[in-house]
């Protein structure tokens, strides 16, 4: 009788640990706590037949288990998947488990057929055919077999990003907050919501004519038993970026589980689960899971800690192929002229632009110049440039956007749009939002032009699509100035060159800096003004552009530099050259000076012209009525700022005041902007120049500075120095 | 010792009241709109209504500080004024001459964000244009023109004006609604300031002016004799260039001139020395295309930016 016994111990052994193990997952899944029925991108169809449509790549995985089974059993599992279409795909399993000692041998097979297909954007549903074929030997002799047959339905639905950004998010919390809506599109990292239905063995495929519910197997004594019963699975998926994602999963069990990804190269996982049944008072099962990517290639490791088992880990290697093209196409790419010394501007996420789904559907001919600017035409809000896709498939992609310059930018590429979903069979517009320029994009004095690559990637695959295109750097000179801000690209605060000039100027006059009794920063700034003495103002040579103006803008240490060699040559009374500046040169040079020293500074746009002042100490408005200040001043902020007009250097800091104050009289203000507020959009400059020697014309400069200290506009704030100023702790 | 059920239910009450008076205070405050100050060019003043102080004065706005939707701003005609709408959206620059609420600023910021949707802003939210086009700098000889409505008058005919203040023809009070005062700016510090402000746009109108130019040919003389009639002591004057200045009383002693303006330049002018010294009266000149804050400032000493 022993044999028999023997004989149903032998096949109840394995029965028990599969049971207790859900042998069926994968190590991906088992990482998060065996939840997998509702998760984003997933090639287990053994949880979900429906998630195959939506996974769209090609794949093939083998698992094992290195610590063997509760350290009993020997699992191995082949998992594959083929997508037909966008919309259908393929699927086949086999997992074995098997007991292998010297004498007794035990093994179990099951093999999954799956089809998944997608009807809509929103909705999937599957089915798994499966194939069970166990069987049990005893010193090498067979002792019984059984094979079986069996069914799993699924279906997913998913509540994606737009949906949930568009109808349900977006209303409730702006009228929450009673904020405008924007026009542009915001980040698309947006929560994305999924949740499916899975009976498990529900029909029998005809080993009982009887009933048609269940997966039932046949023995080879000829028996036919009820291997399962169908049974009700539901599963929650929760995406809260691209990074984190949360699933659930519910039946007789709750799975719970929690992926993060910190990049595209590791995700970390884990979870729980524990039976629901009144009966069972045992701790959950904890599970852990690790997964690095590198490609195509992925490995994941799970470790799983049931209450009264011994833990298991498992290990997979899988191989991802994306053989489909990118149904988006790329209809056109168009690039603006990128100033590169405006770097920070074109860092910083351009969130005024937007994107404009088109109404045609067809890709338009373009014969001309003016075809482009009709049918691709570039919006006033687009900074970099803007790219035209259209998504041929009937499932919204959802893709990425980089631009690749060799040594322009990184050579891994910049992301200029990211996280754009193309609607199905639409045309869609995007604007290039940033870029990242490197060192020597800033760094180059000629303007060239250089071949762009743009390249688009879809998200979660690897499919993507290429184009070239040329794109317009702009020497480090020149700006396009239809922003005055713009200017402060051009000032710097740090740079040593300008910091030896002015620790020149220091030396050299510093006694007339410290002799009198005028405010700190009116001192200094007189006595910067003043040794500036040399240069003529000239126009600029403009480079007419398109609709607007190329300037060129000298930079701080060069004006400097040559009105060095200037005062060298005149000192030897050789003839020299007359050094030149423009408004906006002048304007760049003094605010670097002041700024360089610590004095605030602002850019004031007149018509036609640029003026500049800098806040004197910390003057309030309040103090400069006590004060009975005339109107010399500006109130910027709520304090004194005192303009100048940088192209009368060689007349004088008082006369540049003066200046500055008559065009102030005259002439209506277009647009002002202090320095540092200009910094934080369009970043000072980096530029920085090596430490040099300055000559100055001494005699000339000092009686410049006498007579300007006596002027009596000076004097208005020398004379209130000790009964009524009192400038604000800065 | 033990705490009877009660008294354990009473300091649940209690709990539960103090936590409700917590949520809706920390609703509350997050309720009211903040919007920070990024720039002011010019003597931008602020009067915070919703300063508890009864003694409501005006201070100069500086950059960083925070006005609340209900607050009134003063933005001299040349002046500029940047804010972001709850410390986030960045508006369009607000260009100067009016005196309004903030939420008004603000509505009108985003209407001008609207319209110029389609052209490329700079950093002020202007539309950008070329700073320096292909001529770099031609500096008109004068932009800021005076009223053409600014006509100069002689004595005699200041004279005349004089004798004829208090005899506005019947006719044109059928003209006039009368002015109301809204609940929000009943708080306003000066009701003569506030009720010259309501009655200087409706001098304003051309219908109005047209029935009066055949008669008394300047709209600033129908201003002053609105002013008049509504029981604001008004004067007559000239300035240097003889264009017209109406002078009236704010109502207010010379130790309040805060209530009136932080700028000193608004509320100190030279005044004929038959004025009443114990009030402070303002000056405005008048112009259809002004309104009553430009008007202001132009008769005052100030420049337009201060």
């Amino acid at each position: 009788m022993w044999p028999r016994y023997l004989y149903y111990l032998i096949l109840l052994l394995p029965t028990v640990f599969l049971a207790r193990a859900n042998y069926l997952s994968q190590a991906s899944t088992i990482g998060k706590g065996d939840s997998g029925i509702a998760v984003f991108s997933d090639a287990n169809s053994l949880k979900n037949p429906a998630n195959l449509a939506e996974y769209g790549q090609y794949y093939l995985g083998f698992e094992h288990s290195p610590s063997r089974l509760f350290q009993i059993l020997e699992t191995n599992q082949l998992a594959s998947v083929f997508p037909l279409s966008d919309r259908l795909a393929l699927g086949l399993n086999w997992n074995q488990t098997s007991l292998d000692d010297d004498e007794l041998m035990v093994s179990k097979n099951l093999f999954h057929f799956s089809y998944s297909y997608s009807l809509t954007n929103w909705f999937s549903a599957g089915l798994n055919l499966k194939y069970l074929n166990n069987t049990a030997s005893l010193d090498g002799r067979l002792r019984g077999s059984e094979i079986g047959w069996g069914t799993d339905v699924g279906v997913l639905f998913h509540v994606r990003q737009s949906v949930f950004r568009a109808n349900l998010l977006s209303p409730i919390w702006l009228r929450l907050l009673n904020r405008p809506q924007r026009n542009w599109t915001q980040s698309k990292i947006n929560p994305s919501l999924a949740f499916g239905f899975v009976v498990t063995d529900m029909l029998d495929v005809g080993l009982q004519p009887n009933s048609i519910w269940g997966t039932w197997i046949r023995h080879d004594t000829g028996v036919v038993e009820k291997y399962r019963s169908p049974k009700l699975h539901f599963g929650l998926g929760y995406q809260r970026s691209s990074q984190l994602q949360f699933s659930a999963d519910i039946s007789d069990r709750l799975n719970v589980g929690i992926e993060y990804q910190p990049n595209q190269y590791l995700g970390l996982r884990t979870g729980l689960y524990r039976q629901l049944s009144a009966q069972s008072q045992l701790r959950p099962t904890f599970t852990m899971g690790v997964n690095f990517q590198y490609k195509t290639f992925s490995f994941d490791w799970a470790y799983l800690i049931p209450n009264d088992l011994p833990p298991t880990t498992y290990a997979q290697f899988s191989l991802r192929l994306d053989r489909r093209t990118l149904p988006v196409e790329i209809e056109q790419v168009r690039l603006n002229h990128l100033y590169p010394v405006h770097y920070n501007f074109y860092a910083q996420t351009n969130r005024f632009a937007s994107e404009q789904i088109l109404d045609n559907p067809n890709q338009p001919t373009i014969l001309s110049l003016a075809d482009l600017d009709r049918y691709y035409p570039m919006m006033p809000e687009d900074t970099i440039g803007r790219i035209w896709l259209r998504n041929e498939s009937s499932k919204p992609q959802e893709v990425r956007v980089e631009l690749f310059v060799p040594e322009f930018v990184s050579e891994s590429g910049s992301e200029v749009a990211g996280q754009i979903v193309v609607p199905p069979l639409k045309r869609m517009s995007i604007p290039l939002r940033q870029i990242v320029l490197t060192r020597q994009a800033i760094q180059m004095s000629q303007a060239q032009t250089v071949e762009a690559k743009i390249k688009v990637t879809e998200i979660g695959g690897t499919a993507s699509r290429l184009l070239s295109a040329q794109l317009v750097l702009h020497g480090n000179q020149s700006t396009r100035l239809d922003d005055i801000g713009k200017l402060s690209s051009f000032i710097s605060y740090d740079d040593p060159g300008i910091r030896s000039f002015i620790d020149q100027v220091q030396t050299a006059f510093g006694s007339k800096i410290k002799s009198n009794s005028l405010p700190a920063d009116l001192s200094m700034a007189l006595v910067l003004f003043d040794t500036l003495y040399g240069f003529s103002y000239t126009k600029d040579p403009n480079i007419p552009f398109e609709s607007g103006t190329v300037d060129k803008i000298i930079y701080p240490f060069e004006m400097l530099e040559r009105l060095s060699n200037s005062n060298t040559y005149a000192s030897r009374n050789e003839e020299s050259d007359v050094i030149f500046g423009d408004c906006d040169d002048s304007t760049v040079l003094y605010c670097t000076l002041l700024e360089s020293v610590g004095i605030k500074t602002a850019l004031i746009q007149l018509p036609n012209h640029v003026l500049m002042a800098f806040q004197l100490d910390n003057i309030s408005i309040e103090i400069a009525q006590a004060m009975s200040l005339p109107d010399i001043y500006l109130p910027i902020n709520g304090f004194v700022w005192i303009p100048i007009e940088t192209t009368l250097i060689n007349s004088g800091f008082v006369a540049a005041w003066q200046g500055a104050l008559n065009q102030l009289k005259q002439l209506e203000v277009t647009n002002s902007v202090t320095v540092g507020q200009a910094w934080e959009k369009y970043g000072a400059n980096t530029l920085h120049h090596s430490e040099a020697i300055f000559s100055f014309d001494f005699d000339m400069i000092k009686s410049r500075i006498e007579s300007d200290l006596n002027h009596y506009l000076v004097n208005y704030f020398d004379q209130n120095m000790n009964s009524n100023f009192n400038s604000e702790e800065k | 010792m033990r705490l009877s059920k009660s008294k354990l239910k009473n300091g649940f009450t209690v709990f539960c009241y103090l936590l409700i008076v917590m949520i809706l205070l920390l609703t509350s405050s997050s309720v009211i709109a903040s919007h920070r100050t990024l720039f002011t060019f010019g003597k931008v003043e602020v009067l915070r209504t919703s300063d508890p102080n009864e003694n409501k004065v005006w201070v100069f706005l500086r950059r960083g500080d925070f006005v609340n939707d209900q607050d009134l701003v003063r933005i001299p005609p040349r002046g500029l004024l940047r804010l972001k709408y709850n410390d986030q959206d960045l508006l369009p620059t607000l260009p100067g001459g009016r005196e309004s609420k903030v939420i008004d600023l603000i509505r009108s910021g985003f209407d001008r964000r609207r319209k110029s949707r389609n052209i490329n802003q700079s950093l002020s939210g202007q539309p950008a244009l070329d700073v320096l086009p292909l001529e770099s700098k031609s500096i008109p000889s004068e932009t800021r023109k005076k009223s053409k409505y600014l006509d100069s008058i002689d004595q005699g005919k200041l004279a005349k004006f004089r004798q004829h203040l208090g005899n506005l023809p019947i006719d044109i009070i059928t003209q006039f609604p009368s002015p109301t005062f809204s609940r929000s700016t009943g708080n306003y510090p000066s009701h003569n300031i506030q009720l010259a402000q309501l009655l200087y746009p409706f001098c304003t109108k051309v219908d109005i002016a047209q029935g009066v130019h055949s008669d008394f040919s300047n709209l600033g003389f129908l201003y002053a004799q609105l002013l008049y009639y509504f029981k604001i002591p008004t004067k007559l004057d000239v300035d240097q260039s003889g264009n017209l200045k109406i002078l009236f009383d704010s109502g207010l002693q010379p130790d309040e001139w805060k209530k009136i303006s932080a700028n000193t330049s608004l509320v100190q002018h030279k005044s004929p020395n038959s004025l009443p010294k114990d009030r402070i009266w303002l000056a405005i000149q008048f112009s259809p295309n002004w309104n009553f804050t430009t008007g202001w400032y132009s008769a005052s000493q100030s420049d337009g930016h201060r």
